[in-house]
């Protein structure tokens, strides 16, 4: 630098500080701001990349540290007193990504002021936060799927382990910074918890009204003591229920019901209690709140009530019909060899026994629900999230109910609220290290770049891994692989995979008796009635239901969407 | 055992062992004893967690209703053969409540079903019924008889 240009920089400087443009021609520095994106290979934005400027080899001081923005990935970097010689290396950095150096040599004149655009390429990087996390999610799904603890112990562990290595370790040597404390909290996703929830509520207040029991009697009262129209008129029920309630609320409240019906019949309630939970596991794909696994997709994927009921109900009626035809065959000997002599008698027992308890409170549920269905139906028009919907309807009906609040609240799963929220975080600390975008390039790679493989794939891969392991985190690892390959598959986006999807988590949970929580509850209360319902007995009737209902999806879905 | 008085106490969830069970402690009973049939509401299988959840009280006021059939039976088989049996029915974990029973009414005896388990399961839950057999006999000082 000359001494001429020397003597002018503290007037540049005071100049600079009243304009955020400089332009000092005269003295042959200028101001430059340095702008563009931070992306993946996948040209998708990466935020919080960190950005230093090298002026010719010295690091460039900032007031604030440089930061590429959250959601867009778009930074800016303001360099006073560059010349024309001046060389400008960006040297942009981000935990489980490639370190990029760039350097910036091209320059427009805008207006008054300099830009550089230049848009920074990160490539991720597999390392230790990479096999930390990957480790973790393997950990986490063998305690979960083996029992080892429970589950909700299981994702807690592996949260707080990634977030414990992320700050202390991470500290120190960034090869081992997994997730962030506020990608964490952000990767939570608070309308799923809260739709949970409110439903919770919901449905902890109504099943005080006895109008599920109620059900159960008035379908045996319908079916006059046929046993079979009962099983089909059960069936019918439960999974309408579990369209609109959760599917293990409504099994734990019918099962005994059936069971004591079968039991006074003379009967093994397992002729009416496989058709009964099968129906709910099928019925509860139906809707967006009818299963953990829909509610998690509708609210990743923005997809509204109206759209689940649009696109999955025709396969659950059709599924329904092809249940009802399998249990006609599998059980048709046991349900015709049921002789019922005092149909009367049952009946006056069980309406002795499962009444209506509080007419009132029955009222107050149904209008809420109502309600609260009604907001679900339209809650795509008023941008709503279907949570606020489900909150809404839970304190109203929790002041109508004039319900101990304690008491009510202590009827929220609260375990399964938790176990949700920590592996979003698990979930959410694989997407930052880059190990789902490798699974979602795998699954692409498997599928070669065909929609229709990519159908295939998705529902049969769902729903055998459904059957096997637990099909909440199954499904929270599969949400940003099948986004990803919603964005870059032709034809998906009809939002196709995302039903192949929700198909699959959830019809996969017929497929055995560790499939779904309500098949395990059933097999539960029906053991108790000295009738157990054996994995293999689950599996040689369930399985073979599975099979089918997927297969109607299958077809359905290639028939509808490619 | 000799021929005093004694009391017998049949724990069941009507299950095939049980039912046999059942009839074992029936044909006991006959030669002079007091037959006591138990049905334990037991929602244990639900984890500590589900129990709260959705509530003991709904699924216990079912099970109950369960119970109340499975004893109604073995209490009428039991007045098929001449014998009138009291029945009972107790909330909780099973394994406890069939011990406070059985302390309760000061038995002599108590019969239980065991189901087959299969290759499999009986290596893993190898020595479970002996353990409880053990367990109850230190406890109670009743004598156990297994019927599978």
């Amino acid at each position: 630098m000359t001494t001429k240009k020397r003597g002018i920089i503290p007037l540049l400087l005071v100049f600079t500080l009243l304009s955020t443009y400089a332009i000092a021609e005269d003295s042959g520095t200028h101001n430059i701001t340095v702008t563009g994106g931070v992306k993946d290979v996948k040209n998708q934005p990466v935020g919080e990349a960190e950005i230093k400027a090298y002026i010719n080899g010295e690091e460039y001081e900032t007031k604030e540290c440089i930061i590429s923005a959250k959601e867009t990935g778009l930074y800016s970097i303001e360099i006073t007193d560059v010349t024309e010689d001046t060389k400008i290396l960006l040297k942009v950095s981000k935990p489980c990504y490639k370190t990029e150096e760039i350097k910036v040599t091209e320059y427009v004149l805008e207006g008054d002021e300099y830009y550089a655009f230049r848009d920074i390429i990160l490539t991720r990087k597999v390392g230790m936060a990479f096999y930390i996390s990957a480790l973790v999610l393997i950990i986490i799904y063998i305690l979960i799927s083996f029992e080892i603890v429970h589950r909700t112990n299981a994702a807690l562990l592996g949260a707080a382990s990634l977030l414990f290595i992320t700050y202390t370790m991470g500290t120190f040597d960034g090869d081992y910074f997994i997730i962030s404390f506020e990608d964490a909290i952000k990767a939570i996703d608070f309308n799923v918890i809260f739709l949970l929830m409110g439903m919770m509520i919901i449905v902890a207040i109504m099943k005080r009204t006895g109008v599920f029991q109620w059900m159960a009697y008035k379908s045996y009262q319908i079916a006059k003591g046929n046993v079979w129209h009962l099983c089909v008129i059960l069936m019918v029920v439960t999974a309408i229920t579990s369209a609109l309630l959760d599917n293990v609320t409504t099994m734990i409240l019918l099962t005994p019901v059936v069971v004591e019906i079968a039991l006074v019949l003379g009967m093994s309630p397992l002729p009416l209690l496989m058709p009964l939970v099968l129906a709910s596991n099928i019925g509860g794909t139906a809707t967006l709140i009818g299963d953990p696994p829909n509610i998690m997709i509708g609210s990743y994927a923005q997809l509204t009530f109206n759209e689940f009921v649009v696109n999955l109900t025709p396969v659950v009626v059709l599924s329904m019909a092809a249940l009802i035809i399998m249990m006609r065959f599998q059980y048709k000997k046991e349900h015709t060899a049921v002789r019922v002599d005092d149909v009367d008698g049952l009946l006056e027992r069980l309406r002795s026994e499962y009444r209506i308890t509080d007419n009132t409170l029955l009222g107050y549920s149904l209008a809420v629900l109502g309600f609260v269905i009604l907001l679900f139906v339209v809650h795509g028009i008023l941008h709503m999230e279907p949570s606020i919907a489900a909150l809404t309807g839970a304190s109203v009906l929790l002041l109508l109910s004039r319900s101990d609040i304690v008491e009510m609240l202590e009827e929220v799963e609260w375990p399964t609220l938790i176990f949700f929220m920590m592996l979003f975080i698990i979930v959410g600390a694989t997407v930052e290290t880059g190990l789902i975008g490798m699974l979602a390039d795998l699954v692409s790679e498997l599928s070669g770049g065909s929609l229709v493989w990519a159908i295939i794939l998705i529902l049969w891969v769902s729903a055998i891994a459904s059957a096997i392991v637990d099909n909440i985190p199954f499904t929270a690892t599969m949400l940003p692989i099948v986004a990803y390959m919603t964005q870059t598959l032709p034809g998906a986006e009809s939002m196709v995979l995302w039903w192949a999807l929700a198909l699959g988590a959830c019809f996969g949970g017929n497929g055995t008796l560790i499939g779904a929580s309500a098949n395990v509850v059933t097999a539960g209360i029906s053991e108790r009635a000295g009738h157990p319902i054996r994995f293999v007995d689950f599996l040689k009737v369930g399985a073979p239901v599975m099979f089918v209902s997927v297969f109607i999806a299958t077809i359905y879905l290639l028939l509808m969407y490619t | 055992m000799s021929g005093e008085n004694k009391k017998i106490v049949c724990a069941t969830i009507g299950s095939d062992s049980c039912k046999r069970a059942e009839d074992k402690a029936i044909a006991l009973a006959q030669k002079n004893g007091k037959l006591i049939f138990l049905y334990v509401v037991d929602s244990s299988f639900l984890g500590s967690a589900s129990r709260e959840i959705h509530g003991t009280q709904t699924l216990s006021k079912g099970l109950h209703n369960i119970g109340e059939i499975i004893l109604d039976n073995a209490r009428k088989k039991a007045e098929e053969a001449g014998i009138l049996a009291e029945t009972r029915i107790a909330e909780g974990m099973a394994r406890e409540e069939i011990e406070k029973v059985v302390v309760e009414v000061g038995a002599d005896l108590l019969v239980i079903g065991s189901e087959k388990r299969g290759w499999i399961n009986e290596h893993l839950t190898k020595g479970a019924v002996s353990d409880f057999i053990e367990g109850m006999r230190e406890k109670t000082g009743a004598e156990v008889v297994v019927v599978e």
